[in-house]
C-alpha cells in the first residue's frame, strides 16, 4: 500500500473505514476470530437469538453483529432500569422494588416476572441488555426478551446479553426459589445490518484458527442479512476459500443470503464478506481484496476445475469479475439465474467440457462474449431464458453433443449464427421459443437423432433452409416445427430434405402458428415419407 | 461454546417433511415461521427427479444426541420450545412417525476425518462429505 493511500484510508481498520470514506451503509463481517472484541462486544453468536457467544471450533454460527459503521449502540430503552422509584413496573408474586433496586423475597409460587410497562424491543432488532444480580441467596432470575430467555443467573455479578427479541416485551423472571435483587438494567439496540440464520440445522461453523473462517456444509447453511428499505447498490466483496472475488451488485430491500442460498457458494469456507452501499474505486477494491487475502483467503480461483453451482442464484450480481477460471471443466449451473448481469465478462473457460444450465435464467444478459468454449461437449440448457440476448456469438462449439434447451427461450435473438453443431446429437427443445427468429441458418445438424420441440414456438421463423437434414438420421421431429409462421417453401424444404434421408418410422408434426401448407411438392415428399411409417402432420391438413 | 463434537445427518421421507419441519419447530432448533425449513435438501434418485426424500445436517453437542436417544426409547411428551403440540399443527400420534420416520446417522468429526484422508485436521469442511456419503449410502442425489 501506497503511503498516500495509507494516510487516506488512516490504516488500521481499512475496511471499516471504506464505508466512513465513502459514507454508505451496508455490512461488514470480518473478524471471524472468536476472541475479538469491538466496543467489549463479542461479534458472533451460537444461535440467532444471540445470548451465547461463539467460542470455539465447531460452534455454530448463527448471528454475526455488522461492524461496517462500528458497533453501533443506541440510546437506553429501559425505563427505570435502575429501579429509582416504585414504578413503571409489574411485579409478580415476591418481587419488590426499593431502595433502588428491584427484589424478589423467594414468596413466589413458581416463576414470578418483573415486566416492564411498556415494553420496549422491537421483534426482529437486535439489543445489548445488561443487569446486576446482588444479595444473592438462592434460586435462578433471567432477562427475558419477547419470549425468550437469556439463560438462569445464580449468583451475583453482572449480566451482558446480545439478543435479538422475538416480541416486544422485557421481562426479568425469577424462577420459583429466587432470592435476590437484580439493579443496574440497559437495554439499547445494536443497530447495523446484522447477519443470522433462524434454523438451527442451516448455520455455518466456526473453523480454524488462525485463520479463523466459517464452514458451510452446502446442505442449507446460509447466513441471511436484511437489506434495508432502498437495498444496497454497489461493491459486494466476498473471501472465500477460493480466493476474493468483488462483485458489483443491486440488493433489493429484504432478506439477502450472505452465504449465497447455502448450496451454491464459490468454495466451502467464507473468510470474509462486505457489501458497501458505494461504488469502490478500482484503488479501493485492490485495497479491499488485500486486506481480505490477508484474513487467509488466498486466491486459488486459477487451479480450481469445479465451478458447479458456484454462482447460481446470485441474483443481485450485476456485474461479474474477471475471475481466472482457467483450470475449469465443470461450469454446469455456474451462473444459473444470476438474473441481474447485463453482460458477461471474457472469462477463460478454454478447458470447460460441461456448461449444462450454466447462463440459463441470465435474463438480463443482452450480450454475450466470444467465450472459448470449444472443448464444451455439453450445452444442454447453457443459455436456456436468457430472453433478453438480441444476438449471438459464433461461438465454437464444435465438440458440442449435447444442444438440448440450449437457445429455449431466447425471445429476442434476430438471428442464429452459422454455429459448427456437426457433432450434436441432441437438439430437442433447443430453439424453442426463439420468437423473433425469422430465418434459420443451414446448421450441419447430420449428427442429430433428436429434435423433439426443437423449433416450437419460433413463432416469426418463416424461413428454413433446404437440405438441412439430407443426410440424418433423426426421426424424431416431434412437434418441431409447431407454432413457426414458415413459409410454403420453407416447410417444403424440411419435408423434401427428411425425405431425402430415407429414414422410417418417425414423427414429424409442422402445424400451429402461422406456418404455411405444403406445395405439391411438399406433399410428395410427404407421400414419400408416409410410404415409410412416417406419421406426418402439416397445416392444411394434408 | 465448545462441545459440538458432532456431524449429524437426519433424512426424512417426504411424506413426513412438514410434520418433521414442524417437529423441529417445537423442539426449539428452528425459530423461522411454521412451518420451518429444518429440512432443506431434497433427495431424489436422480439429479432431475422428483424428492423421495429430505435432508438436514447440523453440528452437535453430546447432549443432543442424548436427548435424541431418550426421545427414540421414550417418545416425547411436550414440546421442548414450550406450549403444546397444537401450537405447532403437530399431534402426539406424528411426533411418533417422525422419531419413528427420522434416519440419522451420527460422525464424530473425527469419524468424518477418516472419510477422505486430505483432511488433516478437526475441519467441519468434512460435513459435506458427511451428509453426501450418507445420501449416497442410500442411492440418492440432490434432486430438482
Amino acid at each position: 500500500m501506497s503511503r498516500r493511500r495509507r494516510r487516506l484510508l488512516g490504516g488500521g481498520d481499512l475496511l471499516a473505514k471504506l464505508f466512513v470514506k465513502y459514507g454508505a451503509a451496508g455490512f461488514l463481517f470480518d473478524k471471524i476470530d472468536p476472541a475479538f472484541r469491538q466496543s467489549g462486544i463479542a461479534l458472533q453468536y451460537e444461535t440467532s437469538a444471540g445470548i451465547t457467544a461463539v467460542d470455539a471450533a465447531t460452534d455454530p454460527v448463527g448471528l454475526v453483529l455488522d461492524r461496517s459503521q462500528g458497533v453501533v449502540i443506541g440510546a437506553e430503552l429501559a425505563v427505570n432500569g435502575g429501579f429509582d422509584a416504585d414504578s413503571n413496573w409489574g411485579k409478580g408474586t415476591g418481587w419488590a422494588i426499593g431502595s433502588g433496586t428491584a427484589s424478589s423475597d423467594g414468596t413466589q409460587v413458581g416463576d414470578s416476572d418483573l415486566t416492564a410497562s411498556i415494553a420496549p424491543l422491537v421483534s426482529g432488532k437486535f439489543y445489548q441488555a445488561e443487569l446486576t444480580v446482588s444479595a444473592y441467596s438462592a434460586g435462578n432470575v433471567a432477562i427475558v426478551f419477547g419470549t425468550q430467555e437469556s439463560g438462569d443467573y445464580s449468583a451475583n455479578g453482572s449480566i451482558s446479553k446480545i439478543f435479538r427479541a422475538n416480541g416486544t416485551a422485557l421481562i426479568i423472571r425469577a424462577d420459583l426459589n429466587f432470592v435476590g435483587s437484580v439493579d443496574a438494567l440497559t437495554v439499547r439496540e445494536i443497530s447495523g445490518n446484522h447477519a443470522y440464520q433462524v434454523t438451527g440445522a442451516s448455520r455455518p461453523a466456526l473453523t480454524g484458527g488462525p485463520p479463523w473462517y466459517w464452514t458451510v456444509d452446502k446442505a442449507g447453511d446460509d447466513l441471511v442479512v436484511t437489506i434495508p428499505s432502498g437495498g444496497i447498490t454497489g461493491t459486494y466483496i466476498q473471501a472465500t476459500d477460493w480466493g476474493v472475488a468483488t462483485y458489483s451488485v443491486a440488493a433489493s430491500a429484504g432478506a439477502f443470503s450472505q452465504v449465497q442460498g447455502g448450496v451454491y457458494l464459490p468454495g466451502t469456507k467464507i473468510y470474509a464478506a462486505m457489501m458497501i452501499d458505494a461504488e469502490l474505486s478500482t484503488a479501493d477494491k485492490a485495497l479491499a481484496v488485500a486486506a481480505f487475502e490477508a484474513l487467509g483467503a488466498v486466491d486459488v480461483f486459477g487451479s480450481v476445475t469445479n465451478f458447479g453451482y458456484a454462482w447460481r442464484g446470485c441474483s443481485s450480481l450485476t456485474a461479474f469479475p474477471l475471475l481466472d477460471v482457467s483450470a475449469g471443466t465443470n461450469f454446469g449451473y455456474a451462473w444459473y439465474a444470476c438474473s441481474s448481469l447485463t453482460a458477461f465478462p471474457l472469462l477463460d473457460v478454454s478447458a470447460g467440457t460441461n456448461f449444462s444450465d450454466a447462463w440459463r435464467g441470465c435474463s438480463s444478459l443482452t450480450a454475450f462474449p466470444l467465450l472459448d468454449v470449444s472443448a464444451g461437449t455439453n450445452f444442454s440448457d447453457a443459455w436456456r431464458g436468457c430472453p433478453s440476448l438480441t444476438a449471438f456469438p459464433l461461438l465454437d462449439v464444435s465438440a458440442g453433443t449435447n444442444f438440448p434447451n440450449a437457445w429455449f427461450g431466447c425471445s429476442s435473438l434476430t438471428a442464429f449464427p452459422l454455429l459448427d453443431v456437426s457433432a450434436g446429437t441432441n437438439f430437442s427443445v433447443a430453439w424453442y421459443a426463439c420468437s423473433s427468429l425469422t430465418a434459420f441458418p443451414l446448421l450441419d445438424v447430420s449428427a442429430g437423432t433428436n429434435f423433439s420441440h426443437a423449433w416450437f414456438g419460433c413463432s416469426s421463423l418463416t424461413t428454413f433452409p433446404a437440405s438441412m437434414f439430407n443426410t440424418s438420421t433423426a426421426t424424431d421431429f416431434t412437434l418441431a416445427f409447431d407454432g413457426c409462421a414458415l413459409s410454403a417453401t420453407s416447410v417444403d424444404n424440411i419435408l423434401v430434405s427428411i425425405a431425402a434421408a430415407g429414414t422410417s418410422s418417425g414423427t414429424l408434426n409442422i402445424t400451429g402458428g402461422t406456418s404455411s401448407a405444403p406445395s405439391a411438392t411438399g406433399n410428395t415428399a410427404i407421400d414419400a415419407l408416409r410410404s415409410r411409417s412416417w406419421t406426418v402432420t402439416v397445416v392444411g391438413g394434408y | 461454546m465448545s462441545g459440538y463434537d458432532y456431524s449429524i445427518t437426519l433424512i426424512i421421507p417426504d411424506a413426513l417433511r412438514d410434520d418433521a419441519n414442524r417437529f423441529f419447530c417445537a423442539l426449539g432448533d428452528d425459530l423461522a415461521p411454521l412451518p420451518g425449513r429444518t429440512f432443506s435438501i431434497p433427495l431424489a434418485a436422480t439429479k432431475d427427479g422428483e424428492p423421495t426424500h429430505w435432508l438436514c445436517r447440523f453440528n452437535a453437542r453430546p447432549s443432543w444426541l442424548k436427548s435424541w436417544k431418550e426421545w427414540q426409547a421414550d417418545g416425547i411428551k411436550e414440546p421442548p420450545a414450550g406450549g403444546e403440540w397444537d401450537d405447532y399443527e403437530l399431534t402426539k400420534a406424528k411426533v411418533a412417525a417422525v422419531m419413528a420416520g427420522v434416519e440419522i446417522d451420527t460422525r464424530t468429526f473425527k469419524e468424518s476425518m477418516a472419510i477422505d484422508e486430505r483432511i488433516t485436521r478437526l475441519d467441519p469442511g468434512s460435513e459435506a462429505l458427511h451428509w453426501k456419503a450418507v445420501a449416497q449410502a442410500k442411492s440418492l442425489t440432490v434432486g430438482a
